[in-house]
């Protein structure tokens, strides 16, 4: 074997060990709170844990037993785990692109040198940095029956009041609508960037060859903007897949006949409401290589389809 | 001079560490929040006060949720307080890890705990009463000058009181609201008709018998005349969408608000009865953990509990926040009968309890049954399944978790 020629020198050791030493607080903390439950959720979903038991006289916290793949059946035989699963996957299949498609559209809007471009970013950018928990106690009055500014608004439409928060056929679709709300302005800032740092050659050729306007957006901006597209398109999807706090403020609960059920609340309700932690590991197991394989499935496909600016 | 000085602080430093080292420090984790936190302070203090060797450290979690979520951490750490606040059903998941209150507190304090309020996880005592109310009913007397008494008046008169006010074809006003979290309406109205969750030696389940079935029959066409939501009754009820309700006798202050802020007069009368007059004891209990803890400190708390169950404390405790006393004496106290004989409503509810209190079901899987019993209750509250239906999936359900 060779050994690489910088090894030799001792300053290379030095600036290494410098180099592990900045890193190593980062290091620690995403170990800890990252990587070790990361590792110890694979482990717990195939146990099962008594918070405490009486094993020959002593009390042991967190107890363990191993139960093979038990915790696995009994997701298969519970029905409110495939209502979480099919109704976080009608949410994200529409929360996604729908919020996407708001996005390429606002930030085709301030692309256009709007005068009061800073005031629109930042309104669009606001609901974004505020915590959900806010942001769903204001919905949460927003949603109101009789008293909301939402049916308020609808009923100069000439819609009758939507009972938003106690009709189970209503309840996804306030989530989506608030969610879509929250991320719109963070996606199209992204984007909005993307699109400045195009090239105005590229519109001046395509306005050469007679393409403007719309065509020239769907011929060249767009095509431009895929990296920036596949970002926020991944992250939504990542995203919307962990839905779980606004359910729980605007609801107080799953919603209406469980109609609010997602998979990252069955999760937080099979662990911390039910104390079955290794069937919420188990779930938390699925839901991992739910997204790991969309995200794969993503990166194989979409990479060909992504055009990179030279 | 400066010798002296220093020999001065060195003393006095020692003395407090001495002291302190003599104290036995113990924690108590709550939910009482800002409304019942005072009255539960100033006892403290007086226990302390009483016992200068024991140091409560009163530790405010947050709601119950939060409590549960807290101890559940703490428990798996091995690391719970002294003593926590807790429901029956969280008991049962950490039983193994609580201290046999029959081996700590005196005989005569453990006699004198009201026997409606006395309850005993696999024969043993590990908690005792704290906080607890009892459902009663809400009304308005504008509305309701006579309170129902029986389920037919109650049914016909939350039908009457039904109704579209502006006459654009959507009801304003319910006669009742019912809230599917709750299930305990349903178990309160099911014991009223002499019917169980589960047979009395936890074999079989008896839900679905015909005494269940007529008591979802009543709850189902009572659902029609109410307002079914999830969240707590006294917002509806002050904006004036609900004529009477079933709630516990904790709600009072809120309710109260409410109807204050709608401007109405609200009063309280017992639950409508049946075949009996029972009606469901809620709020929590208190347990002393045994993990990570000496035996000054476990002694120490039991001291501290027997002191809450005096009968003066526990009576002043209830005057405070609403909640019922726990023990005979604290019903039987002066103070006690003083205060119900000038507020009718404290009257009816420790009438309610004397008469029909009755507690949660104390099987270890009760937390996955009460689960079970929410999902099917909603089911039956908004009219998804017919009352038969509800009841044999349930008890399907229900069986399968006895087993367990």
């Amino acid at each position: 074997m060779r050994i690489p020629h910088e090894w030799r020198r001792r300053s290379f050791w030095v600036e290494t060990a410098q180099a592990y030493l900045f890193l190593l607080p980062a290091l620690l903390v995403i170990g800890v709170f990252t990587f070790y439950p990361f590792v110890n959720a694979f482990v717990l979903s195939t146990q099962r844990v008594s918070l405490v038991k009486m094993v020959d006289g002593q009390r042991i916290p967190f107890y363990r037993e191993p139960v093979g793949m038990a915790n696995f059946q009994a997701l298969l035989r519970d029905r409110d785990f495939g209502r979480a699963l099919v109704q976080t996957s009608v949410y994200v299949g529409i929360t996604v692109p729908v919020t996407l498609i708001l996005a390429l559209a606002l930030a085709t809007f301030l692309n256009k040198g709007l005068r009061l471009r800073p005031f629109f970013r930042l309104a669009a950018f606001l609901p974004y940095i505020t915590p959900v928990v806010a942001i769903s106690l204001v919905w949460q009055w927003i949603y109101h029956t009789d008293y909301g500014l939402l049916n308020y608004f609808l009923g100069f439409l000439g819609v009758r009041p939507i009972n938003w928060l106690n009709d189970p056929r209503w309840t996804l679709p306030a989530v989506i609508i608030l969610n879509v709300w929250r991320y719109v302005g963070y996606q199209a800032i992204i984007l909005l960037a993307g699109m400045q740092s195009i090239d105005k050659e590229y519109y001046d050729a395509a306005t050469v060859d007679g393409a403007s306007g719309l065509r020239a957006w769907w011929h060249v901006t767009v095509p431009l903007l895929t990296p920036q597209i596949f970002f926020v398109f991944i992250i939504g999807l990542i995203g919307s897949f962990k839905v779980f706090e606004e359910i729980m403020i605007l609801f107080q609960g799953p919603g209406p006949l469980k109609s609010g059920l997602t998979m990252v609340y069955y999760i937080f309700n099979q662990g911390f409401e039910r104390f079955k932690f290794g069937q919420a590991a188990a779930a938390s197991v699925i839901l991992f290589a739910i997204i790991f394989a969309l995200s794969l499935f993503q990166l194989t496909v979409t990479q060909r389809r992504v055009h990179y600016e030279r | 001079m400066r010798k002296k000085f220093l020999l001065i602080v060195l003393l006095s430093t020692l003395l407090v560490g001495a002291t302190a080292m003599a104290q036995v420090t113990i924690t108590f984790w709550h939910a009482m929040g800002k409304a019942h936190a005072p009255a539960l302070e100033k006892l403290t203090q007086d226990f302390m006060a009483k016992n200068p060797g024991i140091k409560v450290e009163l530790i405010y979690q947050g709601g119950y949720g939060a409590l549960s979520q807290k101890l559940i951490a703490a428990v798996a750490a091995g690391e719970p307080p002294t003593i926590a606040q807790q429901y029956e059903n969280w008991t049962t998941q950490w039983l193994d890890g609580l201290v046999d209150l029959g081996r700590y507190l005196p005989p005569e304090v453990i006699a004198d705990i009201h026997p409606r309020h006395l309850q005993l996880f696999e024969g043993r005592l590990v908690t005792v009463p704290f906080n607890k109310s009892i459902l009663v009913l809400y009304y308005r007397p504008d509305l309701v000058p006579v309170p129902p008494t029986t389920w037919e008046e109650f049914l016909s008169l939350a039908c009457a009181l039904t109704v579209d006010l502006d006459g654009d074809g959507k009801i304003d006003r319910w006669g009742t609201g019912l809230r599917p979290p709750n299930p305990e309406i349903f178990l309160a109205f099911l014991a009223q008709n002499e019917g169980s969750i589960l047979s009395d030696d936890w074999t079989q389940v008896t839900i679905n018998d015909t005494k269940g079935l007529e008591t979802a029959e009543f709850v189902a066409k009572l659902a029609k005349c109410a307002l079914v939501q999830g969240g707590y009754l006294s917002d509806p009820f002050g904006l004036g969408q609900i004529a009477m309700f079933v709630d516990t006798s904790a709600g009072y202050p809120y309710n109260l608000d409410a109807a204050k802020r709608g401007g109405f007069p609200m009063a309280v009368a017992p639950v409508p009865c049946r075949k009996t007059c029972a009606s469901m004891i809620q709020g929590t209990n208190l347990a002393i953990f045994a993990m990570n803890q000496t035996e000054e400190q476990i002694q120490a708390a039991a001291k501290y509990i027997a002191f809450l169950l005096e009968p003066e404390n526990t009576a002043y405790w209830a005057k405070e926040t609403g909640y019922l006393p726990v023990t005979i004496s604290g019903f039987e106290s002066a103070s006690w009968q003083a205060f119900i004989a000038e507020r009718p409503e404290q009257r009816v509810m420790t009438e309610q309890f004397m008469v029909g209190g009755f507690g949660q079901l104390l099987h270890p899987n009760y937390w996955d049954m009460r689960e079970a019993l929410i999902t099917y209750y909603e089911l039956l509250l908004r009219e998804e399944k017919a009352p038969k239906a509800v009841l044999d999936e349930l008890a399907a359900e229900l069986q399968a978790l006895i087993s367990k």
